[in-house]
């Protein structure tokens, strides 16, 4: 015979406010009301915004030095994707983007790699006072703007192997390991795939 | 009208009239220093005077100094340097150095500094530099495609003193007594004095572009620095001064020898001009490595009265004109 439930009718007791943290059944888990939780979480979350916005501005130059530095790296692979109109569009892209932030007149980091581009791409966005601008308009760009418009011919890989040369000797301060920028090495790439016959 | 009346009218029409061709002429005379070059060649008188002030500067007796002359009589007593080489060495260097209007000291010690005078150096490795200068595969394809690129002095002085135009170089291993061999001493010399050459035309031309004034002993010291480390290494740090200190700061770099000197004391200064091209540690280990090859050519081809840093008390006349400058721009 089951056991007669008797109705509770006691009234419902006040509940008291919760204290901070209650053992409940020797569980060992430390249980807190909603509100409680709400709180501490809207805590996390705003000092997790306040870190990322930290972290952001801290990393801010870098991200913006890797967008340059990604879109130079990449006119190889456009080239070779795209074709020479596709090619010629990005560096366009490039040549303003690189513009602006030599314009800006800031000695940041991505002023000094948008300088290191315009060495070898874009000689004519340098500050006139540059001592390279002159070096870069003699030595390497008219050689540039010949392969570009004959790309692929006998005359481009000519003018490929003075372009390499003048780079070389303009650039290596290394006799016994022979090394180059990266900006010199990436501009090179970019002719020798638009003059390989 | 009185013909005296007459005589004075005439001479308002006739003096205009004369004006305009001077002034055209003016024009002409302009327009051709910018685009074509001097009108008037320096004499022989001038360029003699340009070889007296380098030779007031480079020494006559090199190398200058101690720790050159004791590896120089090690090399000679070990029999690593013969005798006939180290004549012919030093003929071709005088010669060439010559016909170039360039010091034979300075020449003489990049020589020595690159290669210790081994023209064979290099001879049985694959890769690397080769020979007394020190070439390397693009410094070849400079004299042979772009030897003229600044001036036909070196055209001039390779035939005059080899007899023929020896191009194209290479650095054949199994011709070493061809002149067109870089293994041949003539040819090394002649060839390693243009390439200094080319290197002090090219930072020149640079500087005459901007209208920059510069010292030519001085600048010849740059071109040493642009043949081991690269022209871009020396406007770098051009650049870098000039943004660190002003134009004057640039200025005093290449007029001022004390303020050079002192320059080339501290890689410090270099390591800031090179560090906007390479990796921080890179630039540092460049730096470094320009500092000591800088002073040991500032030790060993420059008069000892020269290479001396002044003291705080004294002036050099270029420091006094510095001061003017400096007066006239504030």
């Amino acid at each position: 015979m089951s056991a007669v439930r008797k109705p509770n009718f006691d009234p419902p007791s006040k509940k008291t406010p919760p204290k901070l943290s209650l053992v409940q059944g020797g569980s060992g888990k430390i249980q807190q009301p909603n509100h409680e939780k709400q709180t501490v979480i809207l805590f996390l979350a705003a000092c997790g915004a306040l870190l990322a916005a930290v972290i952001y501005m801290a990393t801010d130059q870098k991200i913006y030095l890797k967008d340059i530095d990604r879109e130079f790296s990449q006119l190889h692979e456009v080239y070779e994707t795209g074709g020479l109109e596709e090619f010629k569009k990005k560096k366009s892209a490039l040549h303003k983007r690189v513009h602006e932030i030599l314009n800006d007149g800031t000695s940041s980091p991505e002023a000094v790699e948008a300088e290191n581009i315009a060495v070898f791409l874009f000689p004519d966005a340098l500050k006139e006072e540059n001592l390279e601008q002159s070096e870069a308009l003699n030595l390497w760009l008219p050689q540039q703007k010949l392969i570009e418009a004959a790309p692929h011919s006998i005359e481009s890989r000519i003018h490929f192997e003075h372009l390499r040369a003048n780079i070389w000797n303009y650039e290596n301060p290394d006799k016994n390991r022979p090394t180059i920028s990266k900006p010199a090495r990436q501009v090179i790439r970019i002719y020798d795939a638009l003059s390989k016959n | 009208m009185k013909p005296d009346e007459r005589r004075s009218n005439l001479g308002w029409f006739i003096f205009p009239l004369m004006a305009v061709p001077v002034i055209g002429l003016m024009f002409l005379a302009i327009i051709w220093q910018e685009h074509v070059g001097p009108i008037f060649k320096s004499s022989p008188k001038q360029q003699a005077d340009v070889a007296g002030s380098l030779s007031k500067f480079f020494t006559p007796h090199y190398p200058q100094n101690t720790r050159f002359q004791s590896e120089l009589k090690l090399l000679r007593e070990t029999e690593r340097l013969e005798l006939e080489n180290e004549v012919l060495i030093n003929k071709m260097v005088v010669s060439s150095a010559n016909e170039l209007n360039m010091p034979p000291s300075l020449l003489w010690c990049l020589l020595f500094q690159e290669s210790r005078l081994n023209h064979l150096l290099g001879v049985s490795s694959s890769r690397g530099a080769r020979g007394l200068g020190q070439f390397s595969y693009f410094g070849f394809w400079e004299i042979n495609h772009h030897l003229d690129r600044y001036s036909d002095s070196n055209a001039k002085m390779i035939r005059y003193l080899l007899g023929k135009d020896i191009r194209p170089l290479s650095a054949n291993p199994t011709q070493l007594e061809d002149p067109s061999s870089y293994y041949y001493i003539p040819t090394a010399v002649t060839a390693s004095a243009s390439y200094l050459n080319n290197r002090y035309l090219q930072l020149q031309n640079n500087l005459e572009r901007k209208k920059i004034f510069y010292d030519p002993n001085l600048l010849w010291m740059y071109a040493a620095m642009a043949y081991n480390k690269g022209a871009r290494s020396v406007l770098s740090f051009w650049n870098n001064a000039r943004r660190e200190g002003g134009q004057l700061h640039l200025y005093e770099l290449l007029v001022d020898k004390s303020a050079f000197f002192s320059s080339i004391e501290s890689p410090e200064r270099f390591e800031r001009a090179l560090a906007r091209i390479w990796s921080e540690a890179t630039a540092k280990d460049y730096a470094r490595e320009l500092t000591v090859h800088m002073k040991q050519i500032r030790a060993c081809a420059i008069r000892p009265d020269q290479a001396r840093r002044k003291n705080n008390g004294e002036k050099s006349s270029t420091s006094d004109s510095l001061e003017w400058l400096k007066r006239g721009s504030q």
